[in-house]
């Protein structure tokens, strides 16, 4: 009972968003308006969710004494935002101190770990081809010949690097990546419409 | 039964290095002056990124633009030229910009650029905030079918009031602008947006991994324009500067990716690539683990 | 240089810890793992207060609390709303049963944006898009052929569980193919972003922090 109740909740509110792209209804966009309106607060709210969850956890391991120091930067990352966004008086996001934790801390750590990327990338395109030599030989020579198209040449032969290097991605690039956009559509589209019929199993 | 293939101590300890070493390649060449033969993305003469140029360049007098800034802050670095370049370019046909973003490191690249903006001189006639909606879809969908009216501050603002004046939300945009990234990109405006308000111009600027979504639909014409790849954005960027004011708002405040440092990195790998590739013959290693047939 | 950093001492500060953090996480290349340790789990706890922050300030306070406090009677949809928003938001402490409507009114809306948007914004436009028309032009249908003929086998190779004779079986292979040199090219193109990742960083510490570079 309670299966097909949730059932068909999602159903229900899938039926709905979906009839009010299709159909144009004052009554029906109305209805649709409140329940799009309902998924924007909800997902602010699994984000205060996810937040609580992951203090308890961490506080509860740090009291434990499990991973301490990994345990504390956590928490204190938390608090190095959520105090000064917070306070009373505060503009939030836009707060300077909260500014001055994205500038000194939040970017730079994300961009040290992206730039990280470079070399790990290389080091496992390496490793790709003593794993699948044939398959993983064809990709690298690919990503060979559109290095050398990339290559930063300036003047007349710039130009004409550039130029093949926009054909190539616009016809046999494109058309490569139009089969696997069109593929995953579906797939998702499929996906998506089972959620919807409940042939997912996605309940309580 | 064969042994597996065992590297020396010392070779081992060169590979381990190499990542460091390559980091000081990196570091050294970007330390070089600008070189008159290198140009990322063939240069100003380039067609790369025009399709951008000219679909700012083709918006009527003071456009409505909006601006959805949502890049990862970990790849914008990549797009930042690009991203300034196109702001530039669009303060600099009097485009009124209404700045929104929907997921959480967007909304903090965009309290950065919007601080940088008003100490340009963007007052509230050229630049408003509408800060962040949570729920990435759904927030798309209710902005495409509310009337926008209220800044981030609940406040009027000239630009929502012209806004207002054409009667319409989302729709009475020129031109909404993606800043992409991968909590979202541009994909997901089209998917949205799109079937709902369908005369609305969408653009984009996106770094290279969503290069395979962003193809097609540009292809597809369901983006008037796109800077999907590094060259096509610094190729962009750099005709922007190159024709662009030399202060405020339609000035360009960055310097292109050094030419040198590119060109070095790109030939590293393409070392890497070509040693990979030709060990793997020489050897005659097939199947899994490297083991010596 | 990146408009994050401000003028004066405390965007001194902050370019000296962002420097620092950015050595202390490359310090992974030199061997050293915990340094990269903690600042992931660091980044995990400023990214997730930040995310918090921004859903508190900027969308449930002022889009549902406060007008909810200024007039009550004006929105009773947002007496349910708030009602959701709160079991969902209290949700690892709550029974499943009292989630799981939130949950299914979360599920449903994403699932039918997810459709929607799937058949209405990509499938529909893109077939349409592949088809080559007599307006094309020679240089136009040219190019529209050589797509239509990669396009198909990739399309093929890519989905699973089609039922396939020789011929069909054989395209879906040159599709394979043609897909792994096609995700080559996606490679090159990632190898190029990446680096300008790194050029990037590099940039910063040499030009923002040490001032060596202008």
């Amino acid at each position: 009972m309670r299966r097909s109740v949730n059932a068909a909740t999602v159903a229900a509110v899938g039926i709905i968003i979906l009839a009010d792209l299709i159909v144009a209804n004052p009554a029906l966009g109305s209805v649709a308006g409140f329940l799009t309106g309902l998924v924007v607060f909800l997902a602010a709210a699994a984000a205060i969710a996810g937040s609580l969850s992951l203090v308890v956890r961490h506080g509860s391991r740090f009291a434990h004494g499990i991973d301490r120091v990994g345990s504390l930067a956590v928490l204190v990352g938390m608090a190095l935002v959520l105090l000064p966004g917070l306070a009373p008086g505060s503009s939030g996001a836009d707060a300077p101190a909260v500014r001055w934790v994205v500038a000194a801390l939040l970017a730079p750590l994300v961009a040290a770990i992206f730039a990280l990327l470079f070399p790990l990338l290389l080091a496992a395109a390496r490793r790709g081809l003593r794993l699948r030599g044939r398959e993983t030989a064809l990709m690298l020579t690919g990503a060979a010949a559109v290095l050398v198209l990339l290559l930063p040449i300036g003047g007349e032969p710039g130009v004409w690097l550039a130029s093949v290097a926009g054909w190539v991605q616009a016809v046999p690039v494109a058309a490569v990546f139009r089969g696997l956009l069109l593929g995953v559509a579906a797939i998702g589209a499929v996906t998506a419409a089972r959620i919807l019929l409940g042939a997912d199993g996605i309940d309580d | 039964m064969t042994e597996p293939v065992r590297r020396p101590g010392r070779r081992r300890a060169w590979v381990g290095l190499a990542p460091l070493a390559l980091v000081a390649l990196v570091a050294a060449a970007s330390a070089l002056p600008q070189l008159p033969f290198l140009a990322l993305g063939g240069g100003p003469a380039s067609v790369a990124g025009d399709d951008l140029h000219v679909a700012i360049g083709g918006l009527p007098d003071q456009p409505l633009v909006l601006v959805d800034m949502d890049p990862d802050l970990g790849t914008y670095p990549e797009i930042r030229y690009a991203t300034r370049a196109a702001l530039a370019d669009l303060f600099a046909v009097g485009a009124r910009v209404a700045m929104v973003s929907f997921s959480p490191e967007g909304r903090a690249i965009a309290i950065a650029e919007i601080a940088r903006l008003r100490d340009a001189g963007a007052g509230s006639d050229r630049l408003v905030d509408l800060g962040f909606r949570s729920g990435s879809e759904a927030a798309l969908v209710q902005l495409a079918g509310q009337p926008i009216d209220r800044d981030v501050n609940g406040q009027a603002s000239p630009i929502l009031d012209a806004l207002h004046a054409r009667g319409a939300g989302l729709g009475g945009f020129d031109l909404a602008l993606v800043i992409g990234g991968g909590e979202m990109s541009p994909r997901t405006w089209i998917e949205q947006v799109e079937p709902r308000v369908p005369g609305l111009a969408v653009a984009a600027v996106t770094p290279t991994f969503l290069l395979p979504e962003m193809q097609p639909y540009r292809d597809a014409g369901q983006l008037v324009a796109l800077a999907g790849t590094l060259p096509e954005g610094v190729a962009y960027g750099t005709s922007v500067a190159a024709g662009g004011t030399t202060s405020g708002l339609g000035r360009v405040p960055e310097r292109p990716p050094s030419d040198a440092a590119i060109l070095v990195g790109m030939l590293v790998a393409l070392g890497v690539l070509i040693e990979s590739g030709a060990g793997s013959l020489l050897s005659g290693r097939r199947g899994p683990r490297g083991h010596r047939s | 240089m990146n408009a994050f950093f401000e003028a004066g001492t405390a965007g001194t500060l902050a370019t000296w810890v962002a420097a620092l953090v950015t050595l202390g996480v490359w310090s992974y290349l030199a061997g050293e793992r915990r340094l990269l340790h903690v600042a992931q789990l660091l980044l995990a706890g400023l990214a997730t207060g930040y995310l918090a922050l921004l859903a508190i300030r900027e969308v449930l306070v002022p889009q549902l609390i406060s007008p909810l406090l200024a007039d009550p009677a004006a929105r009773p949809d947002l007496l349910i709303d708030v009602l959701l928003v709160a079991v969902l938001a209290l949700s690892p402490w709550l029974p499943r049963r009292a989630v799981a409507l939130p949950v299914a009114v979360f599920v449903g809306g994403t699932a039918a944006y997810a459709l929607g948007g799937a058949i209405t914004g990509t499938l529909l436009p893109q077939l349409a898009a592949g088809i080559v028309t007599a307006d094309s032009g020679p240089g136009g249908a040219l190019s529209g052929v050589v797509g239509l003929a990669i396009t198909i086998p990739v399309l093929l190779a890519f989905i699973h569980g089609v039922p396939r004779g020789r011929v069909m079986g054989g395209v879906a292979s040159a599709g394979r193919f043609i897909l792994l040199g096609g995700l080559g090219a996606w490679l090159g193109f990632l190898i190029v972003s990446r680096l300008a990742l790194l050029v990037d960083r590099v940039g910063f510490l040499l030009g923002d922090w040490l001032g060596l570079v202008r």
